[in-house]
C-alpha cells in the first residue's frame, strides 16, 4: 500500500510538471510581443526593448523555460500587467474565497442531487421516473449563469429576499450555491439513478429483501454503500469541471474569488493573471483526484490489498 | 458476441447491415425524431439567417429606443422580439446568434473527432508505450479546468471564430479518444481482427477497414452529444468576455449585455438563454438516442 501511494504522488508529481509544460508552451506561443503588451501602444522600441530585456523575453526558449520553472517553484509566474504585483500572490489570495463558494456549491448540489437519484431508481420506467427524468435533462441543458441571473431576478430584485450580488456575510452565500446545486444536481442524479437501478437487480439485494429486511435499510446498507464508489470517481473526475462552473459562478454573483479575476484578466489581455489562474486550478485538480483515489482505500476494502 | 462471429466470416457484410440498422434503429424512436428535427432546423435557421433574419442584426436603429431612451419590450411593431439597450433587434440578433453557435458547435467537434478518433485508434491498436504516452498526456488535459484553458487559449491569441473553433476543438480531444481507445481495445481482441492479421492484412488495412468504421459509429454519437456540449462552452466563454468581439451577435454575450439591463428589460437576458437551453437539449437527447441505437447494434 505505501507502494502505491508513492507511486501515485510521483504520477502526481508528473502530472502537474505536464500541465505547467503545457502552460509554457501555449504562452510561448503567444502571436503578440508580451512586452509590448506590458510597455502599452505608445511605448517607443527603446522602452520595448528595455522590458524585454528586464523580463528575460529575449533569452532562448530553454532559458526560459528553465527560468519560468526556477520562478514557479518560487511561486512566481510574473507581475499581473493590470495590478502591478505578484500575479500568483493575488490569485493566491482570492482562492480561499473560490472554495468557500466551492464547498457550499458542491454540498448543495449533493444534497439535492442524492435523494432524488435515489428515489429515481426506486421508481424506474414509472411515469414519475419519466417526468422527473425530462426535468433533469433540462436542468442540465440550462446555462448555469442564465439560472443564477434568472434566482437574481426573481429572489433578489423582485422580491428582495437576498443579496444581488458580492460578498455580504452568508445571505450572499444562498443563490450562487443554490444555481450551482440545483443545475448540477441534475447531472447527478442521473448518474446515481442508472448506477443504483443496476445495483437493485443484483442477487444479494433480491436476498435481502427476501429474508425480510426493512427497505429503507436495504437501501442504506447494500444499494447505497454499493453505489457510492462509481458515485465518487464521477465527483473526483469532474473536479475540473466544477472548477469551471465556479469561475462563471463567480462572475454572474460577482464574487470575489479567483474567478472574478480571471475576467478582468480577459478584459486587460493579464496573461500572467490567467496563467498564475490556469496553473493554480489545474495543480488543485490533480492534488482533489489524488486524494479522490487515497480515499478510496478507506471506502474499499478490497483495494488495500491490491490497490491496482 | 455472435454478431462478431459472424463477422469474421463477412467482415464488409456486417458492417453495412450494423450501419443501416443503427439508423434504422433511431428512425424508430419518436424521440429522435423529435429532437433530431430541432437540430436541422437550428442548423437551417444558421444557414439561411441573412434571409430570414427581418432586420440587420448590428445596426443600431434610431427608432429602436423608447422617448427615455430605454429597449422596447417584445411585441413593439416591427421590432417583434423588442430591441436591446442599443436598439437593436433582438430577433434579428437571436437568429444570427444561431449561426456563431453552429459554427463553432459543430466546427470544433469537427475537429475534436478528428484528434480524438487518430490518437484513441492509434493509442488502443498499438498499444505498449504509444498508448501509455497518450493516455498520460490526456489526463493532463483532463486536470485542466476546461472553460480556464480555453480562456487563457483564447485571450492569447485574440479572440476570434477561428481562434475559439481551435482552442474548444483542440483542447477537448482528450474525453473523445479515451472511448475511441476503448473500443478500439475491444476490436483488436475480437475474433475478426485476429483473421485480418492471420491473413497478413497491413495495419494500415485492418485500421482503415476494420477497426475505423466500426469505432466511428459510436463516435459519431458521442460528438452529437459533444456539439450540445460545445454550444454550451461557446456561450460561456462570450459570457465571460473571451468570445467573438462585439458587435457580433452571440447569445452567450447577450446574456451578459443583459445582465447589467436586468432592472427595465428582464427579456435581454431571458431570450437568448431560452435559445441555448434549446439548442443543447435538442443536440444532447438527439445523441442520447443515437447512443443507445448504437449500443443495442453492437
Amino acid at each position: 500500500m505505501t507502494r502505491y501511494i508513492v507511486k501515485r504522488v510521483l504520477l502526481m508529481l508528473l502530472t502537474i510538471w505536464g500541465v505547467v509544460t503545457i502552460t509554457f508552451v501555449v504562452g510561448f506561443l503567444m502571436p503578440a510581443n508580451p512586452a509590448r503588451t506590458i510597455a502599452g501602444v505608445h511605448a517607443t522600441a527603446a522602452t520595448v526593448e528595455q522590458i524585454s530585456k528586464l523580463y528575460g523575453f529575449d533569452k532562448p526558449l530553454s532559458v526560459r523555460y528553465l527560468r519560468f520553472l526556477w520562478n514557479l517553484v518560487h511561486l512566481n509566474v510574473g507581475m499581473s500587467y493590470h495590478y502591478h504585483t505578484s500575479a500568483m500572490r493575488i490569485v493566491l489570495s482570492r482562492l480561499p474565497a473560490t472554495l468557500y463558494l466551492g464547498v457550499f456549491a458542491v454540498l448543495t448540489e449533493l444534497i439535492i442531487g442524492f435523494p432524488v437519484g435515489v428515489y429515481m431508481a426506486h421508481k424506474k420506467d414509472t411515469w414519475i421516473d419519466t417526468f422527473l427524468s425530462s426535468g433533469l435533462v433540462g436542468g442540465a441543458a440550462m446555462p448555469t449563469y442564465w439560472f443564477g441571473i434568472i434566482l437574481i431576478y426573481v429572489v433578489a430584485f423582485k422580491a428582495g429576499l437576498l443579496p444581488i450580488g458580492g460578498d455580504n456575510g452568508w445571505t450572499s452565500l444562498v443563490l450562487p450555491a443554490l444555481t450551482y446545486g440545483i443545475t448540477g444536481a441534475a447531472y447527478y442524479a442521473r448518474i446515481l439513478r442508472s448506477s443504483l437501478a443496476d445495483i437493485l437487480q443484483q442477487d444479494y439485494v433480491r436476498t435481502a429483501h427476501a429474508k425480510g429486511l426493512r427497505r429503507f435499510l436495504i437501501t442504506r446498507k447494500h444499494v447505497i454503500r454499493a453505489g457510492l464508489l462509481p458515485f465518487m470517481t464521477q465527483l473526483g473526475m469532474d473536479m475540473a469541471y466544477t472548477l469551471s462552473g465556479l469561475i462563471i459562478l463567480e462572475q454572474v454573483f460577482d464574487w470575489p474569488g479567483v474567478g472574478n479575476l480571471v475576467v478582468s484578466g480577459i478584459q486587460y489581455i493579464d496573461v500572467p493573471i490567467i496563467l498564475a489562474t490556469t496553473i493554480v486550478t489545474a495543480t488543485l485538480v490533480v492534488v482533489l483526484n489524488f486524494l479522490v483515489d487515497i480515499s478510496y482505500m478507506w471506502l474499499d476494502p478490497r483495494l488495500r490489498h491490491n490497490p491496482s | 458476441m455472435s454478431v462478431v462471429q459472424t463477422t469474421a466470416e463477412h467482415p464488409e457484410v456486417r458492417l453495412v447491415r450494423s450501419r443501416s440498422s443503427v439508423f434504422r434503429k433511431l428512425l424508430h424512436q419518436p424521440r429522435a425524431w423529435v429532437f433530431g428535427g430541432i437540430a436541422v432546423i437550428l442548423i437551417f435557421v444558421a444557414i439561411f439567417a441573412p434571409v430570414l433574419a427581418p432586420l440587420n442584426p448590428d445596426k443600431i436603429y434610431p427608432n429602436g429606443l423608447s422617448s427615455i431612451g430605454a429597449p422596447l419590450p417584445p411585441g413593439t411593431r416591427g421590432f417583434v422580439l423588442g430591441t436591446d439597450d442599443l436598439g437593436r433587434d433582438i430577433l434579428s440578433r437571436l437568429i444570427w446568434g444561431t449561426r456563431i453557435s453552429m459554427i463553432v458547435g459543430i466546427g470544433a467537434t469537427v475537429v475534436t473527432l478528428v484528434l480524438g478518433l487518430i490518437i484513441g485508434i492509434s493509442a488502443g491498436y498499438f498499444g505498449g508505450t504509444i498508448d501509455t504516452c497518450f493516455m498520460r498526456i490526456a489526463d493532463m488535459f483532463l486536470a485542466f479546468p476546461f472553460i480556464l484553458f480555453v480562456v487563457f487559449v483564447a485571450t492569447i491569441f485574440k479572440p476570434s471564430l477561428t481562434v475559439i473553433i481551435l482552442a474548444i476543438g483542440v483542447l477537448g480531444w482528450a474525453p473523445i479518444s479515451r472511448i475511441a481507445r476503448s473500443r478500439t481495445l475491444d476490436l483488436r481482441n475480437s475474433l475478426f481482427v485476429e483473421a485480418a492479421v492471420t491473413q497478413g492484412l497491413s495495419h494500415t488495412r485492418i485500421i482503415w477497414k476494420h477497426i475505423f468504421p466500426n469505432v466511428v459509429s459510436t463516435i459519431l454519437a458521442y460528438g452529437m452529444l459533444q456539439v450540445g456540449t460545445n454550444i454550451m462552452f461557446e456561450s460561456a466563454l462570450s459570457y465571460l468576455g473571451a468570445g467573438p468581439p462585439p458587435p457580433t451577435p452571440d447569445w452567450g454575450a447577450m446574456v451578459a449585455e443583459g445582465q447589467g439591463a436586468m432592472a427595465t428589460a428582464p427579456w435581454l437576458f431571458f431570450l437568448p438563454g431560452v435559445c441555448i437551453m434549446v439548442a443543447v437539449v435538442s443536440f444532447n437527447l438527439f445523441g442520447d438516442s443515437w447512443l443507445k441505437a448504437t449500443e443495442t447494434t453492437r
